[in-house]
């Protein structure tokens, strides 16, 4: 097996990139030569940047660079990916807003929901089985790189194109934070 | 009575001039913008409303601005502008998703903010165009797919953040809709024909004008408390995965 880790450098990142190759968010020219170079079987895509705040106050390019940054590269590793003649496991780690968006995180949300699409129409290619992993902030980069390491090992080409969201159970409806907190 | 006055981006063809012509049907004045000066000029002459040219992908462009100028102030902005491509994500040119992207997501994000002073003046209303691609992805049309779900979830975070300012933010989500993008792809099929669609439960392919009521609709005074919402104008296509078997497996 050969992994390769591309994306935000942070715990996640370090983690997953035990052992393995870790490439911080490269440009796209850059990780198409890296995967032809590498040729991985396990491909862990980390997309956790530091958040921006909501959409309405940060400039357009602010937006262009985060996407350019993250959902592009993503888009070029798994583009490259499909050249290669074997079966190669991939993942997807991104902020939880790419389901259930969070307007105070605006601008992570929307990265992270274009990951997730891309994560769905990826998942439809010869050759890949690619899923994604939302997180939220609070959950232990641990923790997070076991799941997404199970996402990885598992041999089951029926897990493919599916979702698991890491939050604890905070957006399983609306104020669950606040039902916690009474319980406690 | 005042008339509202409504900007329509991408509005000199397809969904976006059904859109036009619907909402000087029930009164608005309407800035019909878009790329092309015959076609701008030729609709707006022909609805009573201004023609504003310019290009959304373009960071600098000013369209938000000269349409609140020429009708005096915006009530409703639709950000209708949008592109296409005909191509799974192996086959997409690095070029091709750079444009998608800036025109689908980046110009949809700038025009909003250059929107929002005006629209918080008049209490209005932002309308984005996003497709039943963006609801449940087509990998055909990959790249197209991860942009339209990514300006439902903008749709939904700027109505969250706008609400308090008393601007409403919505979406709709066309299917496959005849006069609209997937009539004048290039190479796709002959230009303005339908036959090969798959047909939709109920029957019929969505026309312009479909899209348009939804549209004419959500920005509406009628509509004064539907914010964050992503309508989608479908035919019940995204209503189950075998939806398109529905009429029998025929196609239109």
């Amino acid at each position: 097996m050969t992994r390769l880790v591309i994306g935000t450098h942070g715990a996640v990142a370090q983690a997953l990139a035990e052992g393995a190759r870790f490439a911080s968010s490269p440009a796209r020219t850059t990780v198409r030569e890296i995967v032809r170079r590498d040729r991985p079987t396990e491909l862990a895509i980390v997309a956790l940047p530091p958040s921006l705040g909501s959409l309405g106050t940060v400039e357009t390019s602010e937006l262009e660079r985060l996407l350019g940054e993250t959902l592009t590269t993503a888009a070029a590793a798994i583009q490259t990916l499909t050249e290669l003649e074997y079966s190669t496991r991939v993942v997807i780690v991104c902020p939880a807003g790419g389901l259930l968006p969070d307007h105070c995180d605006g601008v992570r949300s929307t990265i992270a929901a274009g990951l997730v699409m891309l994560m769905e129409v990826a998942s439809t290619l010869p050759g890949i089985c690619v899923n994604a992993l939302l997180v939220a902030e609070a959950i232990p980069p641990t923790e997070v790189a076991a799941v997404a390491n199970l996402m990885l090992g598992t041999n089951a080409e029926t897990i493919n194109g599916t979702t698991i969201r890491m939050d604890g159970g905070h957006d399983a409806v609306l104020a669950a934070e606040t039902r916690t907190e009474e319980k406690n | 009575m005042t008339a509202m006055r409504a900007l329509v981006t991408g509005g000199t063809s397809g969904i976006g001039a059904a859109i036009c012509r619907r909402l000087a049907a029930d009164g608005w004045r309407v800035a019909v913008a878009g790329r092309s000066q015959t076609r701008a000029n030729a609709l707006a002459a022909e609805i009573g409303g201004v023609a504003i040219v310019g290009d959304v992908a373009n960071p600098a462009d000013d369209t938000v601005d000269r349409a609140a100028t020429a009708l005096g102030g915006l009530d409703a902005v639709l950000l209708n502008a949008g592109v296409i491509l005909d191509a799974d994500l192996p086959s997409t040119p690095d070029a091709d998703w750079d444009l998608l992207m800036d025109v689908n997501v980046l110009a949809v994000h700038r025009q909003a903010r250059a929107a929002l002073p005006h629209l918080q003046a008049t209490q209005g209303s932002i309308l984005i165009t996003a497709s039943d691609a963006g609801v449940w992805g087509e990998a055909p049309i990959a790249a197209y797919s991860i942009a339209k779900r990514m300006t439902l979830t903008m749709t939904r975070c700027l109505a969250a953040e706008w609400g308090p300012a008393g601007v409403r933010v919505n979406a709709i989500c066309p299917g496959d809709t005849a006069p609209g993008m997937l009539t004048t792809t290039a190479g796709r099929r002959t230009p303005g024909a339908t036959d090969g669609w798959l047909a939709p439960p109920l029957g019929t392919i969505v026309r312009g004008e479909d899209v348009a009521a939804a549209a004419a609709f959500l920005v509406s005074a009628d509509a004064s408390r539907i914010s964050g919402t992503g309508l989608l104008i479908d035919a019940g296509m995204r209503s189950s995965a075998s939806a398109w078997q529905a009429q029998s497996g025929a196609e239109r």
